[in-house]
């Protein structure tokens, strides 16, 4: 009898781990399908704008855009394993007795990452640079700021309309 | 003749101290201009009125302490003139002063009351500028979520745009770019090409 309701306990513990971590599993996908929509919204606003903005032939928009979108796949690639990497890292920072060695591959891992991510951004410049006239170069640096300034601008007006709601709820 | 030279020996004839080959130079200059000759006039007139003026006596008693009063006269009225500069100086630290406050007050408005301009982000690296505003979302769902909204919004604004309804082509399947392969987007860019040539 009392095997058994050790047992029953046992797998009870079993069945709500597996719920709770399904659960965190699937917010974690939430989160990842969330910011994958960020992304890809921003980079097509970012195209539209771009397009505008320099004033982009056809011709030059065939062979700036394919590259544009090759480059944000492949980053948003190693952006994952960035994330994956990071994750890590908090893990085993949160453990008693982090692993010196373990630690040590996943710092390279993440700082070739990093660099990759940069070398991508690199790689997207050179080929605005072959493809650009020096004036629409000229105004493409100019864009990039101006657009991710108001990106953050799009970010406080998201703030201040959920903060707006919020004071709503409470009347 | 010059006529300044001819008015300064006049004043010297008055004197009685001039030679006679200038007196004759006068005479000889005078019978010429005008101007000398008014000149001469008015000077002689001056003259005999000087000369006809009472001689005012003045008692042995007043030449007593006159160096004194003299003395104490141009004091008083060095102190005076020091006064008045005193014055003069005080009236411009005052408004010097002023000037001083007004800008201090004008700084102060400036600095505190004005609007702060909103500080610009030089963009050098996308990621970096991509990887801030994440961070700023951080695991905020809400905000995401408000914020893909007003993203959506904004490429809608553009979508709706007629310029690009003229392009539709550009327009649709924007990131399904993605989806290609190498070849087929090598080949789409030479279809383009063909396109604009003809």
């Amino acid at each position: 009898m009392k095997a058994k309701s050790i047992l029953v306990l046992f797998l009870n513990i079993v069945i709500l781990s597996a719920f709770v971590s399904a659960g965190v599993q699937e917010e974690a996908q939430a989160r990842e399908k969330a910011r994958r929509m960020t992304r890809e919204n921003i980079t097509t606003l970012m195209l539209i704008r771009m397009t505008r903005f320099l004033e982009l032939t056809e011709d030059q928009t065939a062979k700036i855009y394919p590259f544009f979108t090759r480059i944000e796949k492949e980053k948003m690639q190693i952006n994952q394993q960035l994330r994956r990497q990071m994750r890590e890292l908090r893990l085993a920072l949160s453990a008693e007795d982090p692993d010196a060695e373990g630690l040590k591959a996943t710092i390279q891992a993440i700082k070739e990452l990093r660099d990759a991510l940069k070398s991508k951004d690199t790689e997207l410049e050179k080929h605005l640079e072959k493809n650009l006239t020096v004036i629409q170069q000229a105004k493409y640096l100019v864009f990039v700021t101006t657009f991710f300034n108001e990106l953050r601008s799009q970010l406080n007006r998201a703030r201040m309309m959920r903060e707006r709601a919020g004071q709503k709820e409470k009347k | 003749m010059n006529c300044t030279k001819i008015e300064k020996w006049l004043s010297d004839q008055i004197d009685g101290e001039l030679s006679e080959r200038k007196t004759r130079a006068i005479e000889a200059h005078l019978e010429k201009c005008a101007s000398c000759r008014s000149y001469a006039a008015s000077l002689e007139k001056i003259h005999d009125e000087a000369t006809s003026l009472e001689r005012v006596e003045v008692s042995p008693a007043f030449w007593e302490g006159f160096a004194s009063r003299l003395k104490a006269n141009l004091e008083s009225s060095r102190e005076e003139r020091k006064e008045k500069r005193a014055l003069a100086l005080s009236w411009n630290w005052v408004w010097s002063g002023a000037a001083l406050l007004a800008v201090v007050a004008v700084g102060l408005y400036l600095l505190l009351f004005q609007s702060p301009q909103p500080q610009e982000m030089y963009v050098f690296s996308l990621e970096n500028s991509l990887a801030s505003i994440y961070q700023e979302i951080g695991d905020d769902s809400e905000l995401e979520e408000l914020f893909n909204s007003i993203l959506v919004e904004s490429i809608d604004e553009y979508i709706g745009d007629s310029e690009w309804k003229e392009r539709p082509d550009l327009l649709e399947n924007l990131l399904l770019w993605e989806g290609l392969t190498e070849e087929e987007i090598e080949f789409l860019e030479s279809e383009i090409k063909k396109d604009i040539k003809s």
